[in-house]
């Protein structure tokens, strides 16, 4: 009895949560880790701004993190090729909100990327949003348009446009963002087999938004002096090097949970730097187990664009798990010294509303490609079998 | 090449680039754990990390009634890590910020401020103090708000240094006794008064906190947790009476003033419980100012020879051992008389007093009389003359609970000293040494119905309301004397005072019992024009509620008997405890002379039926529970008071009782201080009241 109602139970569940379990899994089990070292790394910022209230980031953390799971929850419900439509509108509004952005917004460690929303205390990062938006607009535009984007420079303009005014926007508030972005949006375009000659103009586009950035933002000192430090041999950042004692005292099996010192040390512990408490905390052990993971989404994500039988849904999950696994391997780098400073969050892991509800609206995303997709059949194929099954179903508790 | 095919081969590609990646990062975390695992141990360890001490708050001190009399008060140091701001916050914040810390320490220009921090800054420092200057709590709470000190310690560099600093509210009211502590070169606690004495309730128990360096010698607890925890030092409550402390001060430094003395004591003690009420010290500076700067009530420096005030132990002595009556006559000759050669008694008379009654001798303080008897009686059995004086308490020190007690001395025969002089001597207050306040236990007992009691000072230790230890007066001679022996010595006390030689003191109002002193000091064996006064006593005579030891060290002004300097004090400090306290204990006979007491502020109901049994007119006009008052003729019109919620209440008028019941309703933390209707509050009335805010109040 038993047994069966557990069988019925697992049933239950597999109807709720669609598409890829490993991704599920993996984003379940990354969440549960983002917890417990946030929770750790908060304590300095709990002793600074929480008057010591260190359940203060756990719960609201951990709110955040359920969030951003109801939100995959949803978007992966949907059928992927509403997006192709509503990436549009997305990209046409998030224009508007990084201006906003970038004039009126609050300003949070030094740049001001944030917008607060009205009548509330919640702020969120259009950056985000854009970065969804872009993403999903291009994989869009990339399949509509494969039959003549060999040859036909009306075909690519479009891109290049939205790639340029986007990166360029995101550029002014927030330049390892936009960086990040360009990238992925370049990888995207060489996966949707844009042409050598193409990927060229981008490049000019990106150097282009790059300056426009350079000029009229507010990160152009930043910028200079992360990068000069990155490219001189014997003067090491402050805060690298406090990232790599980090590293290095974690050892193999690391410092074990909640024991990080330099979590006092290093800025923003529980975002920037969240590759540095798992390092010192778990080790060497927890750091592969990190990269591992990110390594099983993207294993999984490259399956679902093999398996989806249209060029969007490919795409879309490409672009999705790229900018995804990218952004998590550039954190991680960057903490480690092989890449130069930025800012960037660990998606799925580091502490922030915005970035974990658009990461669970990604993952959403790339589980209804993959929900939808998964048996290679079309929509109408699939609703017959649906229907017949519960015929049959019908026909079963009837006898 | 399909385009399905095509898609895929590309996606492969960036999939094995990614993977390079995180290849790449494995082997960087690799590299910096072994390869180069020890360059970041050793500068972790610069980092280093250490166990430090926190101190414990340290406990309060209250008077009898619970004021606070020393407390201990956060001030912060200011300082800032010049290295953290970044330029572009530093360029927009340094020139408001050097203006706001020039305009609040106002001991640099912002032009000094601003150029000493880019200095400290550009020479690459970590830590620049601002001012030496303490910041209060809530001054903190401003400067938070300040451009720059906003961004907070890992943004804006700014550093907040706890320093707990000592406040004693009621200023130099009792400071010597009250006291300080301090710490030597060796970390061992030093000080005086009843901080130094009670350091061990007060002190608490530090605790211990991990601190990791960071750069520029600072350290900065890693977490908020303590390791051990502090546990609060816990207050000393005393028995002083902090309104008796003032008037007493204010009495006794009137009268130094007057006489340009070295120093002047004077005590209070409750007679049944052996309560200290007050202890008052002035010492005279070199600017002629007086100050509570050394306890000669209880220190060795003012163990000095009583004089005359001594003569009630020797009477005392001599009605035990022999059955004299007061009324037998001596001869105190004519204000002279030679026991030896060289060994010449004086009486403060010249023409000395002939033939007098042995009650006269004590009223009049004849040394010649008094010695004679003394002489007469025990020339041949010093040791057991000097045998009462354990008897009375005098010999041995008290026990007292402050530290620093001086140590009685007597000459004893086979002493180098001993002479036969000493007998004559010791018999009227010299050749010994005992402290102010251990003549006035002895003065307790007598007025204590013969039972010698310890004077207390510390009541009871407290945590919050908690009672931890309490202390009561120890029983040290259940009766010093027979009943006939203390029956005619306070009959001889209260002589003293009605036609003796502190007749002058004498008042209708209440009785006086007490003896003068008068030490003629000797310097290198010869007398020399410095005088110690002083008088010893208790009121009201016939049921004794306080007894009293007034003492004033080198009178300047002309006159120096203790009839004359001392008396005088008593008298005064009487006069007002007499008012304050003793009449207040004892039941009203005076008729209702029809004065309506002062109302000010109240709850309206009780106000009401106040006025109503007394009779008197008045008006309700009021909508709320609270009223002020307002008198027009012989009428009260109760106007609105108003108490709303989360505002500060306007509780100036109420008596100590409404205020706190109004004050604590909107949770608030009071601090009363001083007894009668609130004069003073340090919040605003009509601001808000944040919970848990502390008002201070002053009544008055």
């Amino acid at each position: 009895m038993e047994a069966l109602e557990q069988d019925i139970e697992v049933k239950g569940i597999q109807r709720y949560l669609q598409g890829d379990k490993v991704i599920w899994a993996v984003s379940i089990i990354l969440s549960l880790i983002s917890i417990l070292v946030v929770y750790s790394a908060t304590g300095n910022l709990a002793y600074r701004s929480a008057g010591g209230d260190t359940e203060y980031f756990l719960t609201k953390h951990t709110v955040l993190i359920a969030l951003g799971f109801v939100a995959m929850y949803i978007c992966h419900r949907i059928d992927y090729r509403f997006y192709s439509r509503l990436s549009r509108y997305a990209l046409l509004a998030s224009i508007p909100l990084l201006i906003i952005a970038w004039q009126f917004g609050s300003t949070i460690n030094e740049a001001s990327r944030w917008i607060v929303i009205p009548f509330t205390s919640f702020s969120f990062q259009p950056s985000d949003f854009a970065k969804l938006a872009l993403i999903s607009n291009v994989a869009s535009m990339l399949s509509k348009r494969q039959m003549r984007i060999q040859d036909d420079q009306k075909a690519i303009n479009p891109m290049l446009f939205w790639c340029g005014i986007v990166c360029g926007l995101i550029g002014l508030t927030d330049w390892s963002s936009a960086s990040l972005l360009f990238l992925t949006c370049l990888l995207l375009f060489f996966i949707g087999r844009v042409p050598m000659r193409y990927l060229g103009m981008m490049l000019i586009v990106g150097a282009m938004a790059g300056s426009f950035a350079f000029t009229f933002g507010q990160r152009s000192q930043t910028v200079t002096s992360r990068l000069s430090s990155y490219m001189s041999e014997d003067k090491i950042s402050f805060q690298a090097e406090q990232a790599y004692i980090a590293v290095s005292t974690g050892g193999f099996a690391g410092k074990g949970a909640g024991k990080s010192t330099q979590r006092n040390f290093l800025p923003h512990p529980y975002s920037d730097f969240i590759f540095a408490i798992i390092v010192e905390e778990y080790g060497f052990v927890g750091a592969l187990v990190v990269i591992v993971a990110f390594l099983i989404i993207l294993y999984r994500g490259m399956l679902i664009v093999s398996k989806s039988n249209r060029a969007f849904g490919g795409l879309l999950a490409a672009g999705i798990t790229f900018s995804l696994v990218l952004q998590a391997f550039v954190h991680m780098g960057v903490v480690v010294g092989i890449l130069p400073i930025t800012g960037l969050p660990l998606p799925l892991l580091s502490m922030g509303g915005t970035s974990l509800l658009f990461t669970g609206m990604a993952l959403g995303m790339l589980l209804s490609v993959s929900r939808t997709d998964a048996l290679g059949m079309d929509d109408t194929l699939k609703r017959n079998i649906r229907r017949r099954e519960d015929t049959k179903k019908t026909t079963f508790s009837g006898v | 090449m399909g385009v399905r095919r095509s898609i895929l081969v590309r996606v492969r590609l960036g999939f094995l680039v990614i993977v390079f990646l995180a290849i790449g990062i494995v082997v960087r975390i690799f590299d910096l754990q072994v390869a180069q695992g020890e360059k970041w141990r050793k500068a972790s360890e610069e980092y280093g990390l250490k166990f430090m001490k926190v101190e414990a708050t340290r406990g309060n001190i209250l008077s009898d009634d619970g004021s606070l009399m020393a407390v201990s008060l956060p001030f912060y140091q200011l300082a800032i890590d010049p290295s953290i701001p970044s330029d572009e916050l530093l360029n927009e914040t340094l020139d408001t910020v050097s203006y706001l810390l020039s305009d609040y320490f106002q001991d640099k220009t912002p032009e000094e401020y601003a150029a000493e921090i880019r200095e400290a800054r550009a020479s690459g420092r970590r830590y620049k103090l601002l001012s030496r200057q303490l910041v209060k709590y809530h001054h903190k709470k401003t400067m938070e708000d300040w451009p720059l000190f906003k961004e907070g310690r890992w943004r804006g560099g700014v550093l907040f240094e706890k320093v707990d600093k000592r406040f004693l509210p009621f200023g130099s009211l009792g400071r010597r006794m009250i006291g300080f502590t301090r710490f030597d070169s060796l970390n061992e606690v030093k000080g005086v008064g009843l901080e130094r004495s009670f350091h061990p309730k007060l002190a608490g128990v530090s605790g211990e906190a991990l601190y990791q360096r960071i750069p520029g010698g600072d350290w900065k607890p890693v977490d908020n947790d303590l390791e051990v925890k502090t546990e609060s030092g816990l207050d000393v409550q005393t028995t002083i009476d902090i309104h008796y402390q003032e008037i007493v001060t204010n009495v006794l430094n009137k009268h130094v003033r007057r006489h340009r003395a070295n120093y002047g004591v004077a005590i209070v003690m409750e007679v049944e419980t052996g309560e200290i009420k007050a202890m008052v010290n002035l010492s005279r500076t070199d600017n002629g100012q007086y100050v509570e700067d050394y306890n000669y009530a209880i220190g060795a420096q003012g163990t000095t020879e009583p004089g005359s005030t001594f003569k009630l132990a020797s009477f005392m002595a001599l009605l035990e051992e022999t059955n004299i009556s007061i009324d037998d006559t001596v001869n105190a000759h004519d204000g002279k008389f030679e026991f030896y050669e060289d060994c010449v008694m004086k009486d403060p008379v010249y023409y000395g007093y002939g033939k007098i009654p042995i009650r006269s001798v004590f009223e009049k303080s004849s040394n010649i009389g008094t010695s004679r008897l003394v002489f007469l009686h025990f020339m041949e059995k010093p040791e057991r003359f000097l045998g009462y004086f354990k008897q009375f308490g005098l010999s041995e020190p008290l026990g007292f609970q402050m530290m620093g007690e001086g140590k009685p001395f007597f000459n004893k025969p086979g002493d180098a000293n001993w002479s036969g002089c000493s007998l004559p001597w010791i018999s009227i207050g010299y050749e010994i040494k005992v402290s102010p306040l251990q003549l006035l236990t002895f003065y307790n007992a007598v007025a204590n119905n013969g039972k010698l009691i310890s004077p207390i000072i510390v009541k009871q230790i407290t945590r919050g309301n908690r009672t931890i230890e309490s202390y009561k007066a120890e029983v040290l001679n259940e009766k010093i004397c027979s009943d006939r022996t203390l029956g005619i010595i306070q009959d001889l006390l209260k002589g003293v005072a009605r036609r003796g030689t502190a007749r002058d003191i004498r008042t209708n109002q209440y009785q006086i019992a007490g003896k003068t002193g008068t030490t003629h000091k000797v310097v290198n064996g010869s007398y020399v024009d410095n005088y110690y006064a002083s008088f010893a006593g208790y009121f009201p005579a016939d049921n004794p509620k306080y007894s009293v030891m007034v003492a004033i060290d080198d009178p300047k002004n002309g006159d120096h008997y203790g009839g004359d300097v001392a008396a005088p004090v008593f008298r005064e400090i009487a006069d007002e405890l007499f008012v304050k306290g003793v009449e207040m204990t004892l039941p009203d006979t005076t008729k209702n002379d029809g004065i309506f007491p002062m109302i000010q502020a109240g709850y309206y109901k009780d106000l009401k039926k106040l006025s109503d049994e007394l009779g008197v007119k008045n008006v309700p006009m009021n909508t709320t529970e609270w009223v002020r008052a307002q008198t027009t003729g012989d009428t009260v019109l109760w106007t609105n008071n108003m108490v709303k919620e989360d505002i500060v209440p306007d509780v100036r008028g109420l008596t100590l009782k409404d205020a706190l019941y109004v004050l604590e309703n909107q949770g608030l933390k009071v601090r009363p201080r001083g007894n009668g209707r609130v004069l003073r509050q340090s919040l605003k009335p009509g601001s808000r009241a944040r919970k848990g805010r502390v008002i201070y109040i002053s009544l008055g």
